[in-house]
């Protein structure tokens, strides 16, 4: 007899050991994305002294196609990273997980085992997302700069702001694809 | 005789000098931005300037900061300019509100102080400086953004192994 449709279990399992980005993984992404879109505007209200009430829509086209690019680029890296994170801290994850629970005689082998996957899972989701952060945000930066203040330096403010931006986050995403 | 003499001096003095009524006016202004060859940075600011009468022989004053500066008038172009210079230290960016009057504004600006409205006000931005320098703080940032990428790299390769 076959199974067609799944259990509440066996969809929180399946949940939970996924890499697919949950609604407040997301979240967290786009949010975190576009905060980090915006901080350079301030380099172009600041510096190159665009008036805000004539740029406001270069910025926001900018920092909007840049919140979208690097939200994606968050979420491929957790994506691809999260199994390699599992598998690497794995065992430690599982020799810590069975020493807390030595002394517990009334849990079974089988919640223990439970347990040990939920955990690893929920390191690797952790470390994956931060990792995320770090790894696409350095790209990100050192692209900005590369672009802003050396290949578009003699570009227009607004073309220098939406090239950039854009650019650097074009980059994280084309990087946060490869294997 | 004396006393009529310098009375008529003083009367066609008041008559003679100009009033602009309704100016209206345009300009352009152009500032030195290297630090590093110009011993001093320069200023320029050109208007064109309508008024209801016609301008004839009338003189305009400039006061940028609280110093007062003649306002030159082109032969052929019949544009107005005002110049000055500043030191390097005092060159930071910044805009300029260069106040215009005209003889009867001025001579009133000269009894009474700041509190005279001018005929307009001229703003230039000034950028600021450039100097050739020894080292470059984008320069320096952009190398450790790239060392921090690299380091992002290695990491990653790590965990992939």
């Amino acid at each position: 007899m076959s199974k067609t449709k799944l259990s509440r279990e066996e969809e929180l399992l399946l949940q939970g050991f996924s890499s697919n980005v949950s609604k407040k993984g997301s979240f967290i992404f786009y949010t975190v994305a576009a905060l980090v879109s915006a901080t350079p505007i301030y380099l172009y209200y600041g510096i190159h002294q665009m008036e805000p009430t004539e740029a406001w829509m270069f910025w926001l086209v900018a920092v909007a196609a840049s919140t979208f690019l690097l939200g994606t680029a968050y979420s491929n890296t957790k994506q691809n990273l999260k199994h390699q994170i599992i598998v690497k801290r794995g065992e430690a994850i599982a020799r810590e997980v069975s020493k807390e629970l030595a002394d517990d005689k009334k849990i079974s082998k089988l919640e223990k085992d439970e347990r040990i996957l939920w955990k690893k899972s929920e390191v690797g989701d952790y470390e994956a997302t931060a990792f995320s952060f770090f790894f696409n945000n350095a790209i990100f930066h050192a692209a900005f700069l590369v672009l802003s203040f050396f290949i578009l330096a003699s570009f227009s403010p607004s073309l220098n702001c939406v090239f950039a931006l854009v650019g650097a986050s074009g980059l994280a995403a084309l990087f946060s694809t490869s294997k | 005789m004396l006393f009529n003499t310098v009375l008529l001096l003083v009367g066609l003095t008041a008559v003679s000098a100009f009033s602009c009524g309704t100016p209206k006016w345009s300009h352009t202004g152009y500032s030195t931005t290297d630090g590093f060859f110009h011993f001093k940075t320069t200023y320029i600011v050109e208007f064109s300037l309508q008024c209801d009468s016609p301008i004839r022989d009338a003189s305009f004053y400039a006061v940028i900061n609280g110093k007062t500066y003649q306002v030159a008038q082109s032969e052929e172009t019949s544009k107005f300019q005002v110049s000055w210079q500043l030191e390097h230290a005092e060159s930071g960016s910044q805009t300029f509100d260069i106040h215009i009057y005209d003889d009867e504004k001025y001579a009133a600006y000269q009894r009474d102080g700041a509190s005279t409205q001018p005929l307009f006000t001229i703003q230039h931005y000034h950028p600021g400086l450039s100097y050739n320098r020894f080292f470059y703080a984008e320069s320096f940032i952009t190398i450790v953004a790239l060392a921090v990428v690299y380091y992002a790299y290695t990491l990653r390769a790590q965990l992939k192994a």
